[in-house]
């Protein structure tokens, strides 16, 4: 008896799994693939002309973003673990605010701000009476400017996992370490950090891979790194074979990050295992160094959010209503109603994975949830490639086919659509809210639903009146999540939306392009606002457990 | 080596603990007992400095360490603690954590003090695991290690078994105070577990409210106990109203019995008399009758409720062999060899 039984091995969770799963890891596998065929002409023109740049630049960028959020988010979090200085409740939330801000944006704002014709150094030269010429100014548009931009709005990874992990350390720690010797700044460095360690690695792995992907501000401060090299060699060279073999060294890049921060995140759960505790309190800081911490909080909370956050201000009124034409509403439709149904359909599919995970506890199962979240932390540009090429190859021999036997011209049935573009944000964004699924899927113990059927309910009414109620706030913040990072998403878009469609997003990226930054302000708005509600949630959901 | 004179300590000016006057000699393990809440923590961390004093002093090997107004830093006090929650480093081995209070050395005689103490608390084995890997006596046993390792003058431990299984507290708690004797180490443990303070203590100190009731011996406190509160708290008995009726006797509910010694106590006076299992037995031709009515095995016996007739209820130890049944009536015989009688008035004990 040799017949395959089919339905145990593929069966129920696993068939549901496999199809998804193997369609979300293909862009990536693909991209990981297009090495066995290296193209050693093109790899050799590059190597000649603009890989070590890109090497280099994307290197540096990365790795100063990381010291810059490490040091930055650390030292924040301290200074708000362990005094009690003025608004230090205030600030513990307010200091999230720039996440919300995506980094092209407050890249535009300080361009407009800082650059020859802005505000300060034309006030400058009004006040000193210097011509263009006769001082030196930092310019913006480089690559320290891109690292600065990108620091200011990633140290809150670090600062927020910092600050968690400060609190977690029980009082008792401080104690033991003043008893055998430390003071309370020999905490800091030998028990604090330490022990906070894996947090900070986190945080810092998180905002590097940020860095990886960032598109927009390179690309706008014309610094040479690997995202902007892909975007170049697909459109510019026509070449996407080397697009893609070089967004797959982008992608081994940004895995080793993954590894790393995943290892980091297994080591926090070991350091604070069960541990039950009494928090330590917060010390008052004699008055000048109450100012001093204050100054400090204040400085970084301005330069991150407020005076970008004005800056675009100040030119949405410049501009004034003249703005809010049907043009710029269909732009919000547009952006709106694309991140929300995004939003549902990897709300869907996250929802599936997690409950095959929690219903059928098998290794093929597992590995399928693995695949799905494959393109977790890849930059978007690697995506979009790895999107472009297989549809790509699907219209093509779908219209070599019909030409053949029918001699139709099918032309492009996917790629360039809007499909190509829902599959490229459920590839980079399906963690997200699979990660939000499964931690509200966590609280509901298996025990409840053992109670709720032995209570008289069906699976499904155990899934309806149990579990439903329970996961309803992790389910909205999936939707929250997920629906603004795909409003703020750029390089995907960009390279992947269908002909003549625009979203909020790109038409900030075109006009800041075009030199228009007062005009690109108002659509940088409504994509801020509308990334500040997570963030709010977030600072929120923060506070309640720290009380 | 430990002195408390007239200590008080005060959260945000509430007054928590008062007038704890005690003194701790080199190699002395001391035990402040006491139900939660009593400020016997807030003892300890005062005499550790994480806390002030309020009032009184603290005297550290002869030293005044803290007074109202001043607190020496915990860190120049020379003193070990061992944390309730054991407060190991989770991001050192046990042979880091056991170094961390001997940085200033060099790494040689850290390295040859560190085996020395792995040696001492048995875990030669693990110095190189991280203390997730360990269970929770091992995990104990670190802590103390820690504590001990810059030869400290003066260990304090809080609470320091009650995150452990009931069975691993008794035998841990034989161990360290074999090995604080070994070291000749003076420690103050606080504790709310009698079994753990006679075990562990030489001296022990009942609180109840931030006030010390009696520091003593811990078989001084059975056979002088100061108060009922210190009687009542360190053994199971129950109060019976009595009367001082002649120079020997006294009468009440539970008839008229005569003492071994006279009373210090004015004829008449009004007494409590506080009665233990083992002072009740059973016996069939004794002049008080009683009813069982609750009974538990015990394993060597059975510890019997009996309610009198008057509705007073005592607990009675009865041998296995007698298979009382529960609303038996029986006869009861008091052992009033070493009576706890009390004042009514001020508790204090009558002799």
């Amino acid at each position: 008896m040799t017949k395959l039984n089919l339905k145990g091995l593929l069966g129920g969770w696993r068939l549901a799994t496999l199809l998804p799963a193997m369609l979300l890891a293909l862009p990536i596998l693909l991209v990981l693939l297009s090495l066995s065929q290296p193209q050693w002409l093109i790899w050799q023109h590059l190597a000649e002309t603009v890989l070590a740049d890109y090497l280099f630049n994307s290197l540096v960028l990365a790795f100063s973003v990381g010291l810059g959020a490490m040091l930055l988010g650390t030292s924040l979090a301290w200074c708000c673990h362990h005094y009690q200085f003025w608004g230090r409740t205030w600030f513990e939330w307010l200091l999230l605010l720039p996440l919300a801000i995506p980094a092209y944006i407050i890249a535009y704002s300080y361009t407009g701000l800082l650059d020859f014709a802005g505000p300060l150094q034309s006030t400058l030269r009004e006040a000193t009476g210097w011509g263009y010429g006769d001082y030196w100014f930092p310019e913006v548009r480089s690559l320290a400017g891109a690292v600065l931009m990108l620091v200011l709005v990633l140290y809150p990874y670090v600062f927020m996992l910092a600050r968690n992990a400060f609190r977690d350390q029980s009082k008792s720690l401080l104690e033991a370490s003043r008893s055998l010797g430390l003071t309370p700044s020999g905490y800091f460095f030998k028990v604090a950090v330490p022990m906070a360690r894996p947090a900070i690695m986190s945080g810092t792995a998180l905002a590097m891979m940020e860095a990886f992907a960032d598109f927009g501000t390179v690309e706008y401060f014309g610094v040479n790194t690997f995202t902007t090299g892909i975007y170049r060699t697909w459109f510019g060279m026509g070449n996407p074979m080397a697009a893609a073999q070089l967004s797959a060294l982008l992608t081994l890049f940004v895995l080793l990050l993954v590894l790393w921060e995943q290892y980091a995140r297994r080591r926090i759960q070991y350091f604070y295992q069960g541990h039950k505790h009494q928090s330590q309190q917060a010390v008052v800081p004699p008055i000048w160094l109450n100012l001093l911490l204050w100054l400090f909080c204040a400085l970084v909370l301005s330069l991150g959010f407020l005076i970008p956050v004005g800056m675009l201000l100040h030119w949405a009124l410049l501009v004034g209503t003249e703005q809010l034409n049907s043009h710029f509403w269909q732009l919000a439709w547009n952006s709106f109603s694309l991140a929300l149904s995004a939003a549902l359909i990897i709300l869907l599919l996250a929802m599936l994975f997690a409950y095959a995970r929690r219903l059928k506890r098998d290794p093929m199962v597992a590995s399928m949830v693995g695949l799905a979240k494959l393109g977790y932390a890849v930059p978007g540009t690697v995506i979009a490639v790895g999107t472009m090429l297989p549809l790509a190859w699907f219209d093509k021999s779908v219209d070599g086919l019909m030409q053949a036997w029918f001699g139709i011209s099918t032309g492009l049935l996917l790629s360039g659509t809007l499909f190509a573009l829902l599959l490229a944000y459920t590839v980079r964004f399906l963690a997200v809210s699979l990660h939000q699924v499964q931690s509200g899927l966590e609280r509901v113990k298996p025990g409840m639903d053992q109670a709720g059927r032995s209570l008289g309910l069906n699976p499904f009414g155990v899934l309806t009146r149990v579990h439903l109620p329970m996961l309803k706030a992790s389910l909205l913040s999936a939707l929250l999540l997920v629906f603004v990072d795909v409003l703020k998403e750029l390089p995907a878009t960009l390279i992947l939306r269908p002909f003549n469609f625009d979203t909020l997003a790109i038409r900030t990226y075109e006009l800041a392009s075009d030199e228009r930054l007062s005009d690109a302000a108002l659509p940088a708005l409504l994509i801020l606002f509308a990334g500040l509600l997570p963030v709010i949630l977030l600072a929120t959901a923060i506070n309640k457990e720290s009380t | 080596m430990l002195a408390l004179n007239n200590l008080a300590v005060a959260y945000h000016r509430r007054v928590v603990v008062e007038h704890m006057s005690l003194a701790l000699a080199k190699g002395e393990i001391g035990c402040l007992l006491g139900a939660s809440g009593c400020g016997k923590t807030s003892v300890l961390r005062a005499i550790a400095g994480f806390e002030p004093a309020y009032a009184g002093e603290v005297h550290l090997h002869g030293e005044k360490v803290s007074k109202a107004g001043y607190t020496l830093a915990p860190e120049k006090r020379r003193i070990g603690m061992v944390f309730q929650d054991f407060a190991l480093f989770p991001h050192l081995t046990v042979a880091e954590n056991i170094a961390f209070g001997l940085r200033t050395l060099p790494k040689r005689t850290q390295q040859e003090r560190v085996n020395e103490l792995l040696e001492l608390v048995e875990l030669q084995a693990l110095g190189g695991r991280y203390s997730h890997a360990l269970s929770g006596g091992q995990q104990q046993r670190v802590a103390l290690a820690r504590a001990l390792a810059a030869k400290p003058d003066l260990l304090l431990m809080d609470e320091p078994f009650s995150s452990l299984d009931t069975e691993l507290r008794e035998s841990l708690a034989c161990q360290i105070r074999a090995i604080l004797k070994r070291q000749d180490i003076a420690a103050l443990l606080v504790t709310h577990d009698k079994t753990e303070a006679f075990t562990m203590a030489d001296k022990i100190g009942v609180m109840d409210k931030g006030r010390l009731l009696q520091w003593d011996k811990p078989v001084t406190l059975f056979d002088r106990p100061a108060s009922i509160e210190v009687a009542e708290f360190i053994s199971k008995a129950t109060r019976i109203r009595v009367q001082h009726s002649k120079r020997q006797r006294i009468s009440g509910s539970i008839g008229n019995w005569p003492l071994p010694q006279p009373l210090s106590a004015a004829p008449d006076a009004e007494l409590h008399l506080l009665l233990r299992p083992h002072q009740v037995k059973p016996c069939d031709d004794g002049a008080l009758k009683g009813k069982v009515i609750r009974q538990v095995f015990r394993g060597n016996d059975y510890l019997c409720e009996v309610e009198l007739a008057n509705g007073e209820q005592l607990y009675c130890q009865a041998p296995l062999h007698l298979n009382l049944a529960v609303g038996q009536e029986i006869g009861l015989l008091l052992d009033l060899q070493q009576p706890w009688l009390f004042d009514i008035a001020t508790g204090a004990r009558v002799v």
